[in-house]
């Protein structure tokens, strides 16, 4: 068995710029396997998004150990925790977060553009992406011109075009009604079983949960459940529940 | 990220708010048509009295007998005739600091020539005059020494002179008649332009001095001359020693005044073209405030930018962009802002000094390193005024500028 993609061990963040410091995670340690598919729920302000941040490097742990692949994140410079998001992680938010103002091809092709990939070479690749994800038709429309589903397909594209190790899903369905969220998630399945990319999905939504292999529960920054919903198709059906007190 | 790239996102993204762009680039483009407008106006100024230093000279002097009263009396009466032409060959031969001297004798009169007419200036000279001025001709030779000596009727003549007694034909042999006396065309001098109140220095015939006292001055006392310093000689030293022979020769006492007068006409050409060069700076100073009133309005409408862009810069930062980027996309925004600006108000500063010419008639001159110049200013404003609101965004925390709403 290969060293996790994504490791913590007593992991704390705690925001102390208030009078009362606010502990947002304590102590927590996860082990997120290569290929697997995880859910984490749990009520708001229980913790689960600023989790998510923590590993998906857009935030350094106060305290505690993050391990993402070889790299120890909380010794990492900002500009090197970039680099990290741009190449080995996808994120994908509630609200989509495209630019307006720029055609879905360009929208898709924005990650490989910090990148330093040509224009021609990088439209190429945003274009080979919205076409393996039905979007072939709509490369020059403004993200405006789109349903939501499809906005939120634009923004997997634009996730997946730097062909990164893990997508990191942030209540990507809370703006879509339940026939496409189910759209999204059989996608997210798919990705997951076909392409071995894994994910990390945060939602508050049990039903969405149940899609992936593993699910996490966040309460008030601890990990208070940790299962297997499914022995998941890919062989690493983590069971063991860690660093739960 | 490739720079063609963040020049076009620049543009998309400026091109997406065009009233507020518009409105924010006018302070650019007014502050550096102004500067340009300025900067014409003034280059035209400064133009014209080098222009006319040029055609004037800077090392020769003008001394004259004119006006000058001594013992309350006006000194005409009892001046000899030739006082002018022995005082010039002293100075001339006694002088070490002065290269040549002549006297001269200026009026206007009637010219004809076989295809026409003309009202001139004449005048007659020793050929020194031509070294004293510098003075070629471009056609032709000039006059000699021994032409004068044999009294030839012989003369010079200026472009505009040339051109108005004779058009388009070649002058050189060709002859004209003043006081019925006739006279062959031997040089055309070269153009010297033309001076302040219109004056045309190429208006002019000269002769030889011997004939033309003879012949055409008729009465005409000369009262003038003109001397020009010896090489590497500054042009005081030349004039101190004309004074001192010129008081010498005249037997003046020492607490009588002079008799003579001594001009220098560049020192008062120097002296305005000193005054129009603060003035050109006076006027670009204050067409730079209103440039710097312009970039506080880029300033302030990238902040605006920024600020309304916040979850822009957090997904940006999400997706992988580090704070170089943000800082150079801001950046960008500013320095193409005002960059395009400042090409407009280029072209708005150069119809208005041209509107100025064609109104009041001033001269303007618009060169290139006037567009580089707007280029480069606008830009140094846009980076300066830039930067600020660029650098803030640049340390924008990426989850507090997700979160953002």
């Amino acid at each position: 068995m290969s060293a996790p993609l994504i490791e913590t061990r007593e992991l704390w963040k705690v925001y102390d710029q208030c009078e009362v410091p606010v502990v947002a995670v304590r102590e927590t340690s996860l082990s997120i396997p290569h290929r697997q598919f995880v859910a984490i729920s749990g009520a708001s302000g229980s913790g689960k998004s600023t989790f998510m941040h923590l590993i998906g490097c857009l935030d350094r742990p106060s305290q505690g150990s993050l391990m993402f692949e070889e790299h120890e994140v909380s010794k990492l410079s900002k500009k090197q925790l970039a680099a990290l998001r741009n190449r080995r992680i996808g994120f994908i938010f509630q609200s989509f977060n495209l630019l307006g103002r720029t055609t879905v091809l360009d929208n898709v092709a924005l990650p490989l553009a910090y990148q330093g990939v040509s224009l021609r070479k990088r439209r190429e690749r945003a274009a080979e992406t919205l076409g393996q994800l039905g979007l072939g038709d709509r490369m020059r429309h403004l993200p405006n011109q789109l349903s939501g589903g499809q906005q939120q397909r634009v923004a997997i594209a634009r996730a997946l075009v730097t062909r990164p190790a893990i997508l990191l899903a942030d209540e990507p369905t809370g703006n879509l009604d339940s026939d496409r969220a189910v759209q999204i998630m059989l996608l997210f399945k798919e990705l997951n079983e076909r392409e071995g990319i894994t994910i990390v999905l945060v939602t508050h939504e049990m039903n969405l949960a149940s899609y992936a292999a593993r699910h996490v529960v966040f309460s008030d920054g601890r990990i208070v459940s940790d299962d297997a919903v499914r022995a998941g198709g890919n062989g690493h059906g983590y069971g063991s529940s860690e660093g739960v007190s | 990220m490739n720079p063609l790239t963040v020049v076009y996102e620049a543009f998309i993204s400026l091109s997406h708010n065009k009233v507020r762009t518009g409105l924010s680039v006018l302070g650019i483009v007014i502050g550096i048509a102004s500067v340009i407008a300025m900067l014409a106006i003034g280059e035209g100024a400064q133009q014209r009295v080098e222009r006319e230093i040029e055609a004037l000279g800077d090392d020769w002097l003008t001394i004259g007998f004119w006006g000058i009263q001594r013992g309350g009396v006006r000194r005409q009466q009892g001046v000899p005739p030739d006082l002018a032409e022995r005082d010039a060959v002293a100075i001339g031969k006694e002088c070490t600091a002065v290269r040549a001297a002549t006297p001269s004798n200026t009026m206007r009169v009637q010219v004809v020539s076989s295809y026409g007419n003309h009202q001139t200036a004449v005048q007659g000279v020793y050929p020194d005059y031509f070294n004293i001025r510098r003075w070629n001709a471009v056609a032709g030779e000039l006059f000699t020494h021994d032409d004068m000596i044999t009294m030839r009727r012989v003369c010079c003549v200026g472009q505009s002179s040339a051109r108005e007694l004779f058009g388009g034909v070649y002058p050189i042999g060709q002859t004209i008649r003043v006081n019925r006396i006739t006279f062959e065309v031997i040089g055309l001098l070269e153009a010297k332009g033309s001076g302040g109140e219109g004056r045309d220095f190429d208006d002019i015939i000269v002769f030889p001095w011997r004939v033309f006292q003879r012949l055409v001055a008729g009465n005409e006392i000369s009262q003038t001359m003109y001397a020009a310093a010896a090489p590497d000689v500054p042009l005081s030293v030349a004039r101190e020693q004309i004074g001192s022979l010129l008081r010498q020769r005249h037997r003046l006492a020492s607490d009588e005044t002079d008799d003579f007068r001594i001009i220098d006409r560049s020192v008062a050409a120097q002296a305005s073209a000193e005054t129009t060069r603060t003035f050109n700076w006076l006027l670009t100073t204050i067409a730079c405030i209103s440039l710097v009133v312009g970039g506080v309005g880029v300033m302030n409408v990238t902040l605006v930018s920024v600020t309304e862009r916040t979850r822009e810069i957090g997904t940006r930062m999400a997706i992988g962009a580090n704070g170089t980027h943000i800082l150079g996309q801001f950046l960008t925004e500013a320095v193409v802002l005002c960059g395009v600006g400042g090409l407009l108000g280029f072209w708005i500063g150069v119809l208005v000094a041209q509107f100025v010419s064609w109104r009041l008639g001033w001269d303007v001159l618009v060169s290139y390193w006037m567009a580089m110049l707007a280029i480069g200013f606008s830009t140094a404003v846009g980076l300066s005024f830039g930067f600020y609101p660029a650098w803030r965004a640049s340390k924008l925390d990426p989850i507090e500028a997700l979160r953002y709403e």
